[in-house]
């Protein structure tokens, strides 16, 4: 029997400057693993299933913290943790949304020490992957969850595409309804993306989650003033009220005026590989008069397409209700 | 724990043995599952008449594990049927290894077959608790196919008190209120674990400081029973709490042969134990006082950490004075002889305290006949959303037969624990792949233990606080049934929420909810013990 719970050797650089940080990144390439919180990072480590050369803790880049207003938003540095988010006076002022997802996070004990970044990047958690079996994730060539004694309960309902995990992070669908950018710099430069570019599937990547290069770092997340200030509606469901993952989750960001909605953006996470913008619920509701048809209508849309695996069914009405409960229930 | 210790024998060396969870699934147990028939007859008035149950059981690799037939001496203890049929089947599985855990058999079965009672009350239009009562055991209730005897039985007062503290004809009301998409749902459980045995050795000793030491063997699992099963020792010889010392722990200190700190034991037999042991320190006591200052010992009563003669106060024995005379003495006194009944592990131990005091040794040779059962109600509320699945439980009390309340805090500690392992017993998942062989709870993130935000902030608490006839303190174990009767209140409750509907399995997860509310077929599928 294998002793699982002693992380490997590997060099640790604790930078405290992006550029150092990049600098280690250039020389290590993919033999680097970039640790923020270490919530996600430590678990694989002592479960030997990923064994980097080099860990570059970022956790001591200052520069990478804190929430700021600008003349476009707000920018939060990557690395600044889930407790401070939830309890900045800004984002719970305009962004409340992204407050309320982060507070969802695990346990007051992780999010104190978990990052944004590290949240929106976090990997999969299928137990197969999880476990170190040779999955298409893990790089192999087959799926264990994809099969008819599979455990796919907690897997996806959308766009698999051989691999079925699913996005686990609460942070991920509010930051994909209020349309944030991600900032990712590298030594050659820096890309701000939307989240329909960062998050990725497996069609475009089957064993990350994000599309971060290995030679970049995700420094900052921006909210566009855009949807400040507009109605909102986050809610999780787990099968333990804290220090769990979603079954599913919903965020939802309204404009509305007069009970009607001008525009929305709503995303479920939980299932499918990225957070699910769901376009389709966006349209239907878009210039409607809030009503409880109106909110059914929105969450019978929301599963449209969903494709269920052997124990994961239960997740399509799941979906549909947290979505009619987003659009009845998203309060100013 | 037996490579730990095996391990540490052959390197002379204190040892850690420290295992993962993963480790733990390959030389650890789990609780087996099974899979049952159970058919029950009912007459007018609630009264069951008869019940057959079949189970299959989930045995694991070694056949270690014995559930499926506590599960059937439940059935007959519980709910005392009239006429029963009960048959078994033990397989072989490969799967991890399975044992006893916490009310093995009994604790899986309450949660399965409490909610069955409330179908039946409703069936025959009468109140939950009226057909819990009628079939509740009392002191002339049986056991097993034999119908052996019970040492006492005061369930029925269980649930008189249970439906007086959980305000039980008012809170029937609320069954099935819904507002918005919460429903309230309320539920009663029951729980039933046989809670102490005899015949072990107790070990009290008295020093030339006048301190009384305890030497027990029980150990601890956080409960502090050692201490609590303690204090019957010193109330008994008139011994101030801070005069008395704790002998725990290492086998160096001389310790006797006691009853493990399993199967809800501890309370019930280690009081006896030390019954046992303070009867015999009081006769010595006695002895002594009356070699010393003449007469019988008959002549003598225990006071305040001494001996007085009855008529002349003057004629006096303290606790001191006493050790230093069986240091003298020698003998039975100091320890130098001992009574041939004693286990080998007691006399070893007592040889090694032996001329450090005034020392008595006895073994529990109280009569017991009988089964002595530790028994539980415990009634929940819960608010049911009927969009997500998920249930709060609102309200949650227990009221144990456990006999004399042997440490009011610890007891309360004992069912408030034991009913939140309830609450797990119902969420928690077991995810095991058939094919893979894979035990996949190998974290806390898929083990999900209930956490403060999945249960009561309180978990309200009583006795019944009724003597156990055939324990000389009164004192019956509960340890283990106050997780059967939790799990039981919430699977009623949550049957009660959704007009009934049973789900007849442990756990109930919310996608096992969500299923029924949208009307779609259960994911798992029949005899499929293990959830995905």
């Amino acid at each position: 029997m294998i002793v699982k719970d002693i992380m490997p050797q590997f060099d640790l650089f604790q930078p405290t400057q992006l550029k150092d940080a990049l600098s280690l990144l250039d020389n290590y390439g993919k033999d680097a693993w970039k640790m923020a919180g270490g919530y996600d990072s430590l678990v694989w480590f002592k479960e030997r299933i990923k064994r980097p050369k080099a860990v570059i803790d970022l956790s001591g880049i200052a520069e990478m913290k804190g929430v700021k207003e600008t003349p476009d938003g707000v920018e939060i540095g990557a690395l600044t943790n889930l407790t401070d988010i939830e309890r900045d006076p800004v984002i719970k002022a305009k962004y409340r949304l992204l407050a309320d997802a982060v507070s969802h996070v695990a346990s007051p004990q992780i999010r104190n020490a978990g990052t944004i970044g590290g949240n929106a990047s976090q990997d999969a958690r299928c137990l197969y992957y999880r476990y170190g079996l040779p999955c298409y994730r893990a790089g192999g060539n087959t799926c264990f969850a994809d099969t008819p004694e599979g455990i796919n309960r907690e897997h996806a309902l959308f766009e698999s595409d051989r691999c079925v995990a699913v996005s686990p992070s609460d942070g991920a669908p509010a930051l994909v309804a209020l349309d944030a950018k991600f900032v990712l710099k590298s030594s050659s430069g820096e890309r701000v993306i939307g989240t329909d570019e960062f998050f990725i599937g497996p069609k475009v990547d089957i064993t990350h989650l994000t599309s971060t290069k290995p030679e970049e770092i995700l420094t900052a997340i921006r909210l566009p003033k855009t949807w400040a200030n507009a109605n909102f509606y986050f809610e999780k469901v787990a099968d333990r009220n804290t220090w769990d993952f979603p079954l599913v989750n919903v965020a939802a960001a309204m404009k509305v005026q007069n009970g009607t909605i001008q525009d929305a953006r709503i995303a479920c996470g939980g299932v499918s590989a990225v957070p699910r913008r769901l376009t389709s619920v966006e349209q239907i509701i878009k210039g409607q008069a809030i009503s409880e048809n109106l909110a059914k209508l929105a969450g019978q849309s929301a599963s449209r397409g969903a494709r269920p695996l052997n124990y994961n069914g239960f997740k399509i009405p799941l979906m549909e209700n947290l979505v009619m409960r987003a659009v009845r229930d998203a309060k100013a | 724990m037996a490579i730990a210790a095996l391990l540490s024998k052959k390197i002379n060396r204190p040892l850690m043995h420290r295992i993962t969870r993963t480790d733990e699934y390959g030389i650890g147990a789990a609780r087996p599952g099974f899979q049952g028939y159970i058919k029950m007859g009912f007459r007018a008035d609630g009264k069951l008449l008869a019940a057959d149950m079949y189970l299959v059981q989930e045995s694991g690799p070694h056949a270690t594990a014995g559930d499926f037939r506590a599960a059937g001496n439940a059935l007959t203890m519980m709910y005392q049927p009239e006429a029963c049929k009960f048959r078994s089947v033990p397989v072989l599985t490969n799967t991890v290894p399975m044992g006893a855990h916490r009310g093995p058999g009994e604790n899986q079965f309450a949660a399965l077959v409490e909610p069955m009672f409330d179908k039946a009350a409703k069936q025959l239009n009468i109140d939950r608790i009226a057909i819990r009562r009628i079939n509740a055991p009392d002191n002339n209730g049986k056991i097993g196919k034999e119908r052996g005897p019970l040492t006492s039985a005061f369930q029925k007062e269980a649930l008189d008190k249970a439906a007086e503290m959980f305000k039980w004809s008012d809170r029937k009301k609320l069954s099935g209120q819904k507002t918005g998409n919460k429903v309230i749902g309320v539920g009663i459980g029951q729980g039933y674990h046989s809670a102490g045995t005899n015949g072990f050795d107790g070990l009290l000793r008295i020093t030339s400081d006048g301190k009384l030491h305890v030497h027990t063997g029980i150990g601890n699992l956080g409960t502090y029973s050692h201490s609590a099963t303690a204090r019957v020792a010193a109330d008994l010889l008139n011994c101030d709490w801070e005069n008395v010392v704790i002998e725990r722990g290492d086998t160096r200190k001389g310790l006797p042969f006691n009853s493990p700190q399993a199967g809800s034991l501890s309370a019930s037999t280690q009081s006896r134990t030390m019954y046992a042991a303070a009867e015999d320190m009081k006769a010595k006591l006695m002895d002594i006082a009356a070699k010393t200052h003449g007469g019988q010992p008959a002549d003598y009563v225990l006071g305040k950490e001494k001996v007085t003669h009855k008529s002349d106060a003057s004629k006096s024995l303290t606790f001191k004075e006493a050790a230093d005379k069986a240091i003298a003495l020698g003998g039975k006194y100091s320890g130098k002889e001992v009574p041939d009944d004693l286990n080998a592990i007691t006399k070893q131990s007592v040889g090694m305290i032996a001329g450090t005091g005034l020392i008595a040794a006895a073994k529990d040779n109280l009569p017991r006949v009988g089964v002595t059962p530790g028994l539980s109600v415990s009634m929940a509320q819960i608010e049911l959303d009927t969009e997500t699945g998920k249930f709060e439980i609102k309200d949650m009390i227990c009221v144990a037969d456990c006999g004399t309340v042997l440490h009011p805090l610890g007891l309360g500690h004992q069912i408030s624990g034991g009913n939140v392992m309830g609450i797990g017993m119902v969420m928690e998942r077991h995810i095991y792949d058939p094919k893979l062989g894979i035990p996949a709870s190998v974290g806390f993130h898929q083990g999900k233990l209930p956490t403060y935000l999945d249960v009561p902030v309180e978990v309200g608490w009583a006795a019944v606080e009724k003597p156990d006839p055939q324990n000389p303190i009164g004192v019956k174990g509960v340890g283990e049934p106050v997780l059967g009767s939790g799990a039981s209140a919430i699977t009623s409750a949550i049957a009660d929420a959704l007009g009934g509907h049973l789900f007849n399995r442990t756990p109930v997860t919310p996608d096992m909810i969500i299923n029924h509310l949208a009307g779609r077929p259960p994911a798992h599928k029949p005899l499929q013990v293990n959830t995905v």
